[in-house]
């Protein structure tokens, strides 16, 4: 786009901060909404934040044509994907608002204002849709708790939490095997969590994955990003119970909504988008593995490892998750 | 059986080449191309495709639409049909010579009755012309863009087999871009393609190794990347290239190396094979052995005569989907099952996209 008012989110004044939008009509912390949006409900995930913090980019930015307001959204989201370190499922929220604006622009360009209006009422449909989302996978995942599973569960995951959540008021009967998922410890939440809603939970430690999974029916686990490939973005330690599955064969189901599906191709896991230094010879003074305080370390799964996803569309292959980002980027 | 019966049964099919068996029609500038095939002058798939579409150009040019026949009726009938049973007689069909001629005839046909002659030549010259771009050139750029951009990466040590143009493209452009990366160029024993590829990356001051296909699980054990090209990418998948490529992607995928394959959009094919068989090419039985050398007594001296001996040498494998990672079109990375999606978006456009 080359506009004489394209926004550049190289050209920030002198002085900016990292997070805020700053444009000719104003401008707005994006990032601080993104985070005051996450901090007031837990339960809510990335995209899903991202999504609403460009709506309220929209509703607080006093755009005058359809070119400032469509710079605008892609500035917000250029400025909160480098705001946020591991920005992958966000990327994903972004991409799809920002498609989503796009494809609507054309719809009436007579009267801006209207236009706007539509545009902002979209979006907040688009928000709420997404929101919406979840409680569908929930009800889709009935499908694989089935015949008194014992379910091998790693890391956090509202979708995942859902489904057992939901199987468990539906009256069916399970076990849950659950990781600590140190350093992070997301699966003394998820064990919590469950054992409050009245599921009989065992909590294992990291390394016994293996050990574990034999008494498991399957592995379930939620997605931070599902990229083109369908190969999933997840905590760390999930390649560890993929290939566990794998090697006794049983099932390994990826719970997620399919807003969090990131046009993206890494080939491995080297090559995914997050600075992550896992791997570090010598560091000077530290001498166990690597700290994850400033960000939770993430793994990548093969799709050749992964059974099937549970999203909002029902069951879906990997071939059908690569086919449905694929279509997406082709319809332009 | 002095060769297998299926070679046989091919070439039975096949009319003899040569440029005394050509139907008066042809057109020069197809007779030559033919010969250029034959020959082994013009390999590869996309330049093959180009020397059509630069060939098939000269001849509207020179095109006279007899009298009371119109251009979109008469040329792609009988006269078009001749250049190609020629060029076939050549060699085999490619995947992508058969979607450009395809894509030519339709273009053809849709030309308005209305036209004059003059003006419905000078049309067809500009879509060859924006056909090429957009197919083929832009197309192999838009490749190595990504594909040097994203997928060569410093200290990387690139595998890659025979040679195909637009591997060799992206190499040379990451190597421009000052990346440093080494390259692994494993040849065929076919027409040693991977010869010239060698040449070109040692004159461009490339980090080079040079090894025989034989030798590749040796090496593999150091190579990050396996950059492949491609003859045509099947419905399901699979990819057609240059015998010996699917040993060396079941090595590296094998071993966890992601295989990538390179493959213009025009070269995916809406059929797929169930073998590596079907579909394929038979190649001289001089590489195996040559003549001169059986002649003389050598160790295949005599195979001929032999009824229990045959010899088989084709020019082209299958490689299964599972082996290959990602494919790198102009429709950016996708992954190999993903080639009826882009054909699907193809045809429900315009031809051109």
């Amino acid at each position: 786009m080359s506009h004489p008012t394209t926004l550049n989110p190289n050209d920030k004044p002198s002085g900016s901060k990292p997070g805020i939008v700053y444009s000719e009509m104003g401008e707005f912390d994006i990032l601080s909404h993104y985070s005051r949006l996450l901090g007031e409900d837990p339960s809510k995930s990335m995209p899903i934040a991202a999504i609403e913090s460009l709506c309220a980019l929209c509703d607080g930015i006093e755009a005058n044509t359809i070119h400032e307001l469509l710079s605008t959204i892609q500035l917000g989201s250029d400025t909160l994907k480098e705001a946020v370190p591991n920005a992958i499922s966000l990327t994903a929220g972004c991409d799809l608002f920002t498609k989503f604006i796009t494809r609507h622009s054309h719809d009436d360009p007579r009267d801006f204002d209207t236009f706007k209006k539509k545009l902002q009422s979209n979006g907040h449909l688009f928000a709420q849709r997404a929101r919406k989302a979840r409680s569908i996978v929930a009800e889709n995942g009935l499908k694989v708790v089935t015949n008194n599973p014992v379910i091998f569960v790693h890391g956090y995951s509202r979708c995942v939490m859902a489904i057992l959540l939901n199987a468990r008021e539906k009256g069916r009967k399970f076990k849950v095997i659950c990781t600590e998922t140190r350093p992070s410890c997301q699966g003394l939440r998820t064990a919590k969590e469950l054992r409050a809603a009245g599921i009989s939970v065992a909590v294992i430690d990291d390394n016994a994955v293996t050990y574990a999974m034999n008494k498991a029916t399957f592995a379930l686990v939620g997605a931070e990003g599902t990229l083109t490939d369908a190969s999933i973005i997840n905590v760390m330690g999930t390649q560890n119970v993929a290939l566990a599955a794998r090697n006794i064969d049983r099932p390994f189901y990826v719970a997620t909504e399919t807003h969090k599906f990131v046009d993206m191709f890494p080939v491995d896991q080297y090559m995914i988008p997050v600075k992550q230094n896992v791997i570090v010879f010598d560091p000077e003074g530290v001498e166990g593995a690597m700290s994850q305080e400033e960000l939770t370390f993430v793994d990548y799964v093969d799709p050749k490892y992964i059974t099937s996803f549970v999203t909002e569309m029902g069951l879906m292959s990997p071939t059908m998750v690569g086919d449905k980002i694929i279509t997406t980027r082709l319809e332009g | 059986m002095r060769e297998l019966e299926i070679e046989q049964h091919e070439k039975k099919k096949k009319p003899a080449f040569g440029i005394n068996n050509a139907h008066p029609d042809v057109h020069p500038a197809i007779l030559t191309l033919g010969v250029q095939m034959n020959q082994f002058i013009l390999v590869g798939s996309s330049a093959r495709c180009l020397g059509f579409m630069l060939a098939m150009k000269r001849l509207i040019n020179d095109y006279e639409c007899p009298a009371g026949a119109t251009i979109s009726r008469h040329l792609p009938g009988h006269y078009f049909s001749r250049q190609i049973d020629y060029l076939i007689s050549a060699r085999p069909m490619s995947t992508a010579l058969g979607n450009s001629i395809r894509w030519l005839k339709t273009e053809i046909a849709a030309i308005s009755p209305e036209l004059s002659e003059e003006a419905a030549k000078k049309l067809l010259c500009e879509k060859i012309d924006v056909f090429i771009r957009e197919r083929i050139t832009a197309a192999s750029e838009a490749i190595v863009n990504t594909t040097a951009g994203r997928y060569i990466n410093d200290g990387d040590t690139i595998l890659t087999f025979s040679k195909s143009s637009v591997v060799e493209k992206s190499l040379l452009e990451a190597h421009s871009r000052g990346t440093n990366f080494k390259v692994l160029v494993v040849d065929s024993s076919h027409l040693f393609e991977g010869k010239n590829l060698l040449t070109t990356l040692v004159r461009a001051g490339i980090d080079v190794e040079y090894i025989k296909a034989a030798l590749v699980d040796h090496y593999m054990g150091s190579v990050t990347r396996a950059l492949l090209g491609a003859h045509s990418l099947q419905a399901n998948g699979s990819l057609h290239s240059r015998a010996g490529c699917s040993k060396i992607a079941r090595s590296a995928s094998q071993k966890g190396i992601p295989v990538i394959v390179c493959c213009e959009s025009i070269k995916f094919s809406e059929k797929f094979t169930s073998d590596g068989i079907i579909g394929n090419e038979f190649g001289d039985t001089d590489i195996i052995a040559p003549d001169n050398n059986c002649d003389n007594g050598g160790m295949f001296g005599g195979w001929r005569n032999q009824p229990t001996t045959s010899l088989s040498s084709f020019m082209f494998d299958t490689t299964p989907a599972r082996y290959i990672k990602a494919v790198i079109s102009e429709h950016g990375t996708l992954g190999p099952t993903n080639c009826p999606n882009v054909l699907r978006a193809n045809s429900s456009s315009t031809p051109l996209r």
